[in-house]
């Protein structure tokens, strides 16, 4: 077994080891809770008044905006990670000009997309407080 | 070498005497000591985390003047015991109508990703679970866990407060990743190295040798990744998801007895975490001031599990400073609204952390390292840090003293109501 | 203007004669039904009474007496007020008992939506062309109209029974079963999300329920439900005599119980034409500051506690056990305190109490500023409420807010000031209104810094009284039991604006008809007009910083 499945088995098992714990709480809970069953408490919290309609709605588009933004982001982080783990390597071996340029291209790109959604109002949580016949065109 | 694997390998030695390399069981040896590695550390988390709370609400006691838990054991130490006992035997209510499967998932989740970055940890010179050398990357993946178990916890409670809270909370966990990681990739540029263990190697014991007073752009890398981090980790100026006064426990609203505790269990201890981290990657870790990595690595029998145990004690005494300072801030700050937060993330901290990156990157072309310009860099972040420090410090001692005339005052006046100094 | 003016200006301006009731308190014009939009909206507009100002809208019942030919009729009486010019009028509606119908005024003045909601709630009396006429405080399908004199209390509602024979023979209430409060989840997703910021909720201030259409996290409407605190406090206060209501006051507002109770007993000395002595008064005012103090602590801390910091809440509750513990040695009670009666007070502040007060005071006032260097200059709290749900001075006017949220948008009206009572007019304060300290005039910030400043006059009016006090009585000597046949509305400024009592005697020994008018009311119904467009977070911090009370809404 080399080291690097020696040191992800240790992941492995701590990730176990939580849901095992997690889990022999609950089941030993189990024993010493109390289970009194009454149907007023089957129903959510709506602070005290019947629910209007289901919880399930649709999402706003924002948070899909948002999500696709952090995606971009967050492959980019990825990518650029383990260039940026030998940048210094590469400086030290004198070629630390080529690592700063894959570096740089990589958050050039980075910096004119979110330069784009920026601009675009992508990024505004919310258009106009003030004014909410804008924010209903929005939505 | 991996320290369960040297463990390991000392005890077959002597229990078994055989060759460990090609004994067939080594490997089960191995997943035993690991897993009782787990469960040490879960002991050290739930260590942590119950006196955390003890702490903390004794510390926000002190700063609304009041006393704050001073019952249960000497001067309140069992509280956090009793609460724990007392919501593990509450009833476990699942609503009728929630999904639940992802109801009864979603703790698990919550856990796990807290829990997973106990594995990369290094709490002393050789006491880390496993030195990935990915360490950073698989940090950032598995609090991605968190985020989906907050999401599964809103969705799958069908209820409509626990919806807006777990929307609220995905879009500001994962919206606060990017400044994470880009405020921790100057860090690994720094470096050299993903591994948490070559990260606090690459620093020293002296304040100086610190990576956060390394050249300016790290140092505001550090204020980037602490605020972040903060964010994170669900506290307060940032704790919309649970905003307790708006949306009553948001994402938690149907949760009850042990589930509830796991998920404030794993908040409890993300202050741990993030503030570990925070430690790892700017503070210097574990270094003992004055003592090498080398000398550590030489010294036989006591006086290496003395290293260890000095390096373990200085990673948890720095940890502790920055755990005491997100509890104040908790009890200080008022909350920020949603779309703040966002601004506040994608137009100021990931600008500001992008141009982190692009600073270190250039400063490290310009300037050699151990070269004068460096150490002169390092000198003046280091007068600017103690600087700052010493500025929070006399304003502290101001207002002390500016309250300390009013207490004056009240002393020996015939006064009928108590005075404001606590016992 | 005198009442002999504005009856002149009315006569004139719309070319009629009016019958006038002058013999009572407060002089009115009796208008018939018809011409009552024409007269409301002159008295709007005429630019030598600008009354911009609607303060209530109620009615009295008179059922036909027993051997009389008269039917009976429904009074609806309109009190209004201008802020320009400062004077006062009631305007008279008679209509008949069987089919009570009359214009509604709410587009001359937006504050009548609601008061007029509760007139049809509590009388039955319909306002035609009204948006919205539907119960405000009972639920909707309450039976019947408890305001007037014939009204008979349903004997159960929904199986739960309301006499008292019932409820002690009741049978268990057995439980529903989820299918009925399970939401459905079968329906079409609607646009947008109706959520029940309802009564159980940590945010608002007491049992209030409002029902908010949200577009994920911005509000398109919010429509606050009141009613979960109804008491029938003004029915009460008809089987119940004079004296008898002052406990009652308090509980309309109890963190402001000292106005109310205040209100209360001016309004019975103007019926019962009762002089109070000076030491009486600055007994009262001493005791109202104190109260205003304690009120303002609250509200002033629940905000910040709203938008997210513990710690400055509180800070402000230690100040207030110390005024509650004043209170204590003063009264006797520390929050509903039933503290004044018909002619004075019940107790005397005496020396060391009032050595008490001034030493608390010089310790208390260092603890403002050290409050507005913990949380009003923060950038985080001000960046929560500056230019947040700004309202305009004229919407304040038109929709009657009253107290720190109308002077916080630019009127400068103080009840103290404006029209001085007690002994109001020998001390000397200044009225504090809004200047758009962090933002715009009359926004959030400026609602709850406007409290704060006046809890710094609140401290100079205290000093002043406890300098000025003479000594004598304080209650005054011989009280009648039966007043004469008047009507009368007394006006106090308390920390939640004005709080206003009309009341209606016809000789005997218990009011005829009892009309507490509170500024949470009208706070509570600009909230529908100004919360469009905000967010959910927003509207916790609004509702803070209007520092609405439930009691006083639902009475």
């Amino acid at each position: 077994m080399e080291t690097a499945q020696l040191e992800f088995s240790v992941v492995l098992i701590y990730l176990l080891v939580s849901m095992i714990v997690v889990f022999a709480a609950l089941l030993l809970g189990r024993f010493v809770r109390p289970k009194v069953h009454d149907p007023e408490k089957d129903t959510v919290y709506e602070c005290g008044e019947r629910p209007i309609g289901g919880a399930w709605f649709t999402f706003n588009p924002r948070f899909y905006l948002l999500a696709l933004v952090f995606i971009v982001f967050d492959v980019a982080i990825a990518l650029v990670f383990p260039v940026a783990t030998v940048v210094r390597d590469w400086m030290v071996a004198g070629d630390g000009a080529i690592a700063v340029l894959a570096l740089l291209s990589f958050i050039v790109l980075l910096v004119f997309g979110l330069a784009f959604v920026w601009g675009h109002g992508n990024l505004d949580w919310v258009r106009d407080i003030e004014d909410p016949k804008a924010a209903e065109e929005q939505s | 070498m991996n320290i369960f694997q040297s463990i390991g390998d000392q005890l077959i030695g002597w229990l078994f005497e055989v060759d460990p390399a090609t004994w067939p069981y080594t490997y089960l040896v191995y997943a035993l000591l690991i897993a009782l590695g787990g469960g040490l550390t879960f002991g050290f988390v739930a260590i942590f985390a119950g006196p955390v709370t003890w702490v903390e609400r004794r510390v926000a006691g002190r700063m609304m003047s009041r006393i704050g838990p001073n019952r249960v054991g000497p001067q309140g130490v069992l509280q956090w015991l009793c609460d724990g006992l007392k919501c593990w035997m509450k009833e476990d209510l699942v609503p009728a109508c929630a999904d639940r499967p992802l109801f009864r998932f979603a703790p698990y989740l919550v856990f796990g990703g807290m829990f997973g970055t106990f594995a990369v940890l290094p709490f002393g010179a050789n006491i880390v679970a496993t030195e990935l050398n990915v360490g950073i990357l698989y940090l950032l993946a598995v609090t991605g866990f968190v985020v989906i178990g907050m999401l599964m916890a809103g969705w799958g409670s069908n209820s409509k407060w626990a919806m807006f809270g777990g929307i609220r909370s995905a879009a500001q966990l994962v919206s606060y990743e990017i400044p994470v990681a880009f405020a921790l990739m100057t860090v690994v540029l720094v470096a050299g190295s993903m591994s948490l263990q070559e990260l606090v190697l690459g620093q020293g014991g002296m304040p100086w040798e610190w990576f956060v007073f390394r050249n300016p752009f790290l140092f505001a890398a550090f204020f980037l990744f602490f605020t972040a981090a903060i964010a994170e980790g669900n506290r307060t100026p940032f704790d919309l998801p649970e905003a307790e006064s708006e949306l009553v426990a948001g994402y938690n609203v149907e949760y009850s007895g042990m589930r509830y505790l796991f998920f404030m269990f794993a908040e409890w201890a993300n202050l741990w975490v993030m503030s570990a981290i925070a430690t790892v990657a700017f503070l210097g870790g574990w270094q003992i001031p004055g003592v090498s990595p080398e000398v550590i690595a030489a010294s036989e029998g006591w006086t290496f599990v003395g290293w260890q145990a000095l390096s373990v004690a200085i990673f948890v005494a720095k940890a502790s400073v920055l755990v005491f300072f997100v509890i104040q801030l908790r009890w200080t700050l008022p909350r920020l609204r949603i779309d703040q937060l966002m601004v506040t993330c994608w137009k100021y901290l990931v600008p500001l952390s992008l141009a982190c990156i692009l600073g270190v990157l250039v400063l490290m072309l310009l300037i050699p390292e151990g070269s004068l310009v460096d150490m002169l860099l390092r000198v003046v972040m280091l007068a600017v840090g103690l600087a700052i420090a010493i500025t929070y410090l006399r304003k502290v001692r101001a207002t002390y003293l500016a309250t300390r005339e009013t207490y004056r005052n009240m002393e020996g006046k015939d006064q009928w109501y108590p005075a404001y100094r606590l016992p | 203007m005198e009442f002999r003016d504005i009856q002149e200006r009315v006569h004139t301006g719309l070319g009629g004669s009016f019958e006038v009731q002058d013999e009572i308190h407060d002089p009115a014009i009796i208008v018939p039904k018809e011409q009552l939009r024409a007269v409301c909206g002159f008295l709007r507009d005429d630019e030598s009474l600008r009354m911009g100002t609607l303060r209530i809208i109620t009615g009295i019942d008179r059922p036909a007496k027993k051997d009389s030919t008269e039917s009976g009729s429904i009074e609806v009486v309109y009190h209004l007020c201008s802020y320009v010019h400062g004077h006062t009028v009631v305007i008279k509606t008679l209509l008949d008992r069987e089919a009570p119908k009359v214009d509604s005024v709410q587009d001359i003045w937006p504050t009548a939506n609601w008061h007029e909601r509760e007139t049809y709630d509590l009388l039955g009396v319909e306002f035609e062309g009204h948006p919205d006429l539907r119960r405000i405080m009972l639920p909707k399908d309450w039976v019947g109209h408890p305001l007037r004199k014939d009204y008979e209390p349903p004997k159960e509602y929904h199986g739960i029974p309301t006499t008292r024979e019932a409820v002690l023979q009741a049978p268990r209430v057995e439980k529903v079963s989820p299918a009925q409060h399970e939401p459905k989840s079968d329906e079409p997703p609607e646009r947008f999300i109706q959520l029940n910021m309802g009564p159980h909720h940590p945010a608002t201030h007491g049992v209030l329920n409002f029902l908010l259409e949200t577009d994920g996290e911005i509000l398109r409407r919010v429509k606050p439900d009141v009613g979960y605190l109804h008491r029938g406090m003004e029915k009460l206060a008809e089987r119940i005599s004079y004296p008898g209501t002052m406990p009652f006051t308090d509980r309309i507002d109890y963190l402001g119980a000292m106005f109310t109770n205040h209100g209360w007993a001016m309004a019975c000395e103007k019926l019962f034409g009762v002089e109070v002595p000076r030491r009486a008064d600055f007994c009262r005012v001493i005791a109202s500051e104190l109260n205003r103090l304690a009120s303002h602590l609250i509200a002033t801390g629940c905000l910040p506690m709203e938008v997210g910091a513990f710690t400055p809440f509180i800070h402000w509750l230690r100040e207030r056990e110390i005024i509650n513990d004043i209170m204590e040695m003063i009264c006797g009670a520390r929050l509903t305190y039933n503290y004044m009666r018909i002619g004075g007070v019940s107790r005397d502040i005496d020396q060391a109490t009032i050595d008490k007060i001034l030493g608390w005071l010089d310790n208390f006032e260092p603890t403002i500023d050290e409050f507005n260097r913990l949380i009003s200059g923060n950038e985080i709290f001000v960046k929560r409420l500056a230019n947040m749900a700004v309202i305009p001075a004229e919407v304040a006017v038109g929709y009657s807010l009253l107290g720190p949220n109308l002077r916080a948008s630019g009127v400068d009206w103080d009840v103290r000031k404006n029209e001085p009572y007690s002994v109001y007019g020998e001390l000397e304060f200044d009225v504090v209104t809004g200047q758009g300290w962090r933002g715009s005039i009359g926004d959030s910030y400026d609602r709850y810094f406007c409290r704060i400043l006046e809890m710094k006059e609140s401290v100079k009016i205290i000093r002043q009284a406890c300098d000025l006090m003479p000594e004598g009585p304080i209650i005054a000597p011989k009280v009648p039991k039966k007043p004469a046949a008047n009507e009368v509305y007394a006006r106090t400024e308390g920390p939640r604006g004005e709080a206003g009592f009309y009341v209606v005697s016809d000789g005997s020994d218990k009011p005829y008809r009892a009309r507490y008018r509170m500024g949470s009311f009208t706070a509570m119904s600009v909230i529908e007009a100004v919360t469009p467009g905000l967010m959910l977070a927003d509207l916790v911090a609004l509702i803070g910083s209007l520092d609405t009370i439930a009691p006083e809404v639902d009475r």
